[in-house]
């Protein structure tokens, strides 16, 4: 101990010189420019909503009675169809996956237990223009069926059309339900393994221990996987068109694009946010009885049942049914189609070019998202008084992610206009020669669409990187003479960096495969990989589209592993 | 003015807390504490758990606002009205209940984490600090690689390197187990004299104040209930509540006639209390001496416990509901069933004021809260 180890002798010790103590209160130390800029970009936010509030407003009058006449009675039955079909699908599969993987043991459910997660690559119009081919009077799946059944011409046997509504919910359940699973994963993996294992010990069947016990436990969790599936599901606009279903973001943009109508377009963006607006409510009313989801202390695995023979090959299909319709055959017939076009015409200049363009905008606009993200969710970490404007301004930094990119392209296009009019008309002023668009016509606005939607992904990765930093360390870092930016550099930064970037990952994996934004928001004749694909299959060619669709898909594999590791709860 | 003063008066106190208030949303954490630590001194701040003793420590570091009142270091204001020093600026050292060592950093980085900007006789001061605590072989080791007792050395080497004005402990030997405490304990008030150092110690148990700090300053819900030496907060408690938090003692209500206190074992003086003033006679074992039958009043012994250093009676008195306990040297022969004699020692009897609203239950048990802690480790 120490006295044995030091001798008696004098202290060598000499205090250094002390701070000359500064009685000013360091406006700029303190929680200010946080504050400054945690505003800028809640305002940055914001700023789409209000401009879609009053271009709605601007319209003729004549808009909405138009709008309530021909437009909106069938594209708000067909979203609120779509959005309760794929609801019930996704709760469906999600649920069911994960109880199966959590519950029981049979061959194969290590392997599923992850790949249950790959439809998350496959983003909703990729996952449609596949199917669209697959599933063709003379594609693979119907010639085959034919084949067996000895029909020679496809006007023998009518199958029912995949371009229908049922169609379009059942592939949107098919690739949205990892939302659901992978929540419902984590939680029945970690907090009801007690619960549980007493609901057994009470002499419930398994069966009945996961209608009385593990459901109610886990709604919560799959309420808000449900929510944020059915944000994708609103979000698309690949899917639904293709397969012919007339959504509100479908609605939005054939207004939009067809008749150049920014203010039925706005309109039609303020309904759908009503939608919006209805899923957080219910994830929030979710939420708000999760308390008892916490109940275990001390988070166990539960011990899972063992299935052999008949039993355990059905559990087998049953979870491979998902992964291969919402992954397996689609990334098939995208890599066969492929491999088909490259031997045929080779990579493409086009396609170099539209990767390149998908890597220069995700890119920036990960970067972006990140550095932001980071300081926004700093801020009630670094310092003390933690007031409830600043949770609140954190909470506006995060609300584009609940903006579908519809809503946010017809928000963003007016003030965007405005400004590059500003800017053009002073450049003019000033120096006689005019800027151009800026905004529009560089790829700000699509950037700056990107920032928005995502940045609440890499906030909430931050924040919960940070989280995980005890308060301590930091408050460590201040007294032992760091300001808050270095404590955050110095300390938060090297213990949070795998939750950082892992947030960097998902936002430009999401940036890469945002269709509806980039459709609407993209410089002119400038086309990514997803604009590619929606544009090919629009005009119903098939050149690239493959290509372009795998490239995307590939991409997405990536955060799958990402997630798979956040979501493992630690034995 | 004091706070503009440039240089140090050897006056002025180490730190002066005036007239602090401190308040969460609708929870007052602190109402109005006012506190002065002296150069060189370690004091010890002693409540329960959720009485504001820590939040004071986070305000004297700057890592919390005051909402009212001022926060003086060697004179210099450091919080109050319109202004607020931020921690980095205060050169106070603060030492953390979970010792807060940066994970990503060796030993050797963390101690020379507070050190920037410093010349290099303070690192070499710190290399020997370390050698000190005898840790030199572990510069090179990550603290997740340190037992519990080696964390705690780190931490206070880390805090005392860069020659804090002011050491700020937050429970600094709750994480130790009970064996290794006192040692640990021992060893880190005698490196606070070599290095001079004045510490402000937040602590919930009362042995532990006694045996660190030369002065204790006793906090109850947010207020300083009283300030004073050990031995004075033990032997002259200024209200029931501290009187209790020090040590257990059996209480006896009365009421106070003509300058004396009637209890089942004789009057006792109950000076400056007004006639026919509900008061608690509070009667530790040392104040109730043992002797053999027919000195004092009689007594059965009910049980006999040996503590080790002493002998514990347990004494059943007639007129009085609960067991009186009394210290004996352990060489008496008395045991259970035997009839002895009881005495009160005057000068150890306290006589306290009742405390209002029935709140004694609520007392009672706040105060059995860090003995359970202490026998739980």
């Amino acid at each position: 101990m120490l006295t044995d180890h030091a001798p008696p002798r004098p202290l060598s010790y000499a205090a250094p010189a002390l701070p000359r103590l500064s009685p000013t209160p360091g406006l700029w130390r303190g929680p200010l420019p946080w504050a400054l800029a945690a505003g800028a970009v809640a305002l940055l936010v914001l700023a789409p909503l209000a401009a879609l509030g009053l271009e709605a407003l601007q319209g003729s009058s004549g808009l909405w009675p138009h709008l309530f006449a021909y437009v909106l009675p069938q594209a708000i039955l067909d979203t609120g169809l779509l959005l309760a079909g794929v609801g019930l699908l996704v709760v469906a599969i999600g649920t069911g996956a994960a109880w199966l993987v959590a519950a029981y043991e049979f061959p194969g459910r290590r392997l599923l237990d992850w790949a249950l997660l790959l439809p998350l690559a496959v983003p909703t119009y990729i996952v449609a223009y596949a199917y669209l081919d697959l599933l063709h009077p003379v594609g693979p799946v119907q010639s085959a069926i034919r084949a067996l059944l000895g029909v020679a011409h496809p006007r023998d046997l009518m199958l029912p059309d995949v371009r229908s509504l049922p169609g379009c919910i059942l592939l949107l359940g098919f690739v949205l339900y990892p939302y659901v699973y992978l929540p419902a994963r984590a939680l029945f993996l970690m907090q009801s393994a007690n619960l549980v294992e007493a609901g057994r010990s009470l002499g419930l069947a398994p069966a009945a221990v996961f209608r009385r016990v593990a459901l109610p436990l886990a709604r919560p969790a799959i309420a808000l996987g449900t929510s944020l599936a059915l944000l994708e599901a609103l979000n698309d606009i690949g899917a639904a068109e293709f397969l012919g279903v007339r959504t509100l973001t479908v609605s939005i943009y054939a207004t939009w694009v067809n008749r150049s109508d920014l203010p039925g377009a706005a309109a039609i963006a303020l309904v759908m946010l009503v939608f919006v607006l209805a899923l957080m409510a219910v994830e929030r009313a979710a939420r708000r009885r999760r308390g008892y989801a916490g109940a275990a202390q001390r988070p166990r695995r539960m011990s899972r049942q063992h299935l052999t023979g008949a039993p355990a090959l059905l559990a087998l299909g049953l979870g491979t049914l998902p992964v291969a319709v919402g992954f397996l055959a689609p990334a098939a017939y995208l890599a066969v189609e492929a491999l088909h076009r490259v031997r045929f015409a080779g990579v493409s200049p086009t396609i170099l070019r539209e990767a390149l363009n998908t890597l220069l905008y995700s890119g920036i606009a990960t970067l972006l998202a990140t550095g932001l993200g980071l300081v926004v969710a700093a801020g009630p970490r670094l310092f003390s008084d933690r007031g409830a404007w600043r949770i609140a301004l954190v909470r506006c930094a995060t609300l584009g992610y609940a903006m579908p990119g519809a809503i946010l392209a017809i928000g963003l296009m007016p003030p965007l206009a405005g400004l590059d009019a500003a800017l053009d008309g002073a450049s003019r002023a000033l120096t006689g020669a005019g800027l151009g668009l800026v905004g529009l016509g560089t790829g700000v606005a699509l950037v700056y669409a990107y920032v928005v939607r995502f940045l609440a992904v890499t906030v909430g990765t931050s924040e919960a990187g940070l989280a995980r930093v005890p308060r301590s360390l930091g408050d460590a870092g201040r007294v032992l003479g760091r300001g808050a930016a270095a404590t955050l550099a110095q300390i938060h930064l090297p213990l949070t960096w795998p939750a950082v970037l892992g947030g960097a990952l998902l936002v430009f994996v999401d940036c890469v495969k945002e269709l509806p934004a980039t459709l609407l928001l993209r410089p002119l004749n400038v086309e990514t990989l997803a604009t590619h694909l929606y544009g090919e299959a629009a005009r119903g060619t098939y050149e690239d589209g493959a290509v372009a669709a795998l490239l995307i898909v590939a991409v997405g594999l990536a955060p799958v592993a990402v997630l798979l590791r956040m979501s493992t709860p630690k034995a | 003015m004091r706070e503009q003063a440039s240089r140090v008066r050897p006056t002025d106190p180490a730190l002066a807390v005036e007239d602090v208030a401190c308040r969460f949303g609708r929870v007052l954490a602190l109402d109005g504490v006012s506190l002065e630590v002296r150069p060189g001194e370690v004091m010890a701040l002693l409540g329960d758990s959720g009485c504001g003793k820590s939040t004071l420590l986070r305000i004297v570091a700057g890592l919390e606002r005051p909402t009212r009142g001022r926060v003086l270091l060697d004179g210099h204001l450091v919080a109050g009205p319109g202004v607020a020093v931020p921690p980095e600026a205060r050169g106070v050292g603060l030492m953390f209940q979970d010792y807060a060592l940066f994970p990503h950093l060796t030993v050797a980085e963390n101690i020379r984490f507070g050190l920037a900007g410093r010349p290099p006789a303070a690192r070499e001061a710190a290399d020997s600090l370390l050698d000190q605590v005898g840790l030199s072989a572990r510069a090179d080791s990550y603290p997740q690689t340190l037992s519990g007792g080696e964390q705690q050395r780190v931490a206070l080497v880390r805090a005392l390197a860069p020659g804090p004005r002011l050491l700020l402990l937050d429970e600094p030997f709750s994480n130790l187990d009970r064996r290794m405490r006192d040692r640990v304990r021992e060893d880190t008030v005698a490196l606070l004299r070599r290095t001079g150092t004045t510490a402000l110690l937040v602590t919930h148990d009362p042995e532990e104040a006694l045996a660190v700090a030369s002065r204790i300053a006793l906090m109850r819900r947010g207020r300083l209930v009283q300030v004073g030496t050990g031995e004075a907060l033990y032997r002259r408690p200024a209200s029931l509540f501290a009187a209790r938090f020090l040590a257990d003692a059996v209480e006896i209500p009365a009421r106070v006639a003509s300058g004396r206190a009637e209890t089942p074992l004789g009057p006792v003086a109950a000076p400056g209390f007004a006639e026919g003033a509900a008061v608690r006679v509070c009667l530790r074992p040392e104040a109730v001496g043992v002797g053999p039958r027919g000195r004092g009043r009689d007594a059965q012994v009910l049980r006999r416990v040996f503590v080790g250093s002493a002998t514990l009676l347990l004494l059943r008195v007639p007129g009085l509901a609960q067991p009186l306990r009394a210290r004996i040297s352990g060489t008496e022969s008395c045991g259970p069933g035997d009839a002895v004699g009881l005495t009160l020692l005057e000068q150890a009897v306290l006589v306290l004021a009742e405390e209002d609203e029935g709140s004694s239950l609520e007392e009672l048990q706040t105060e059995a809260r860090p003995a359970a802690r202490r026998s739980s480790h």
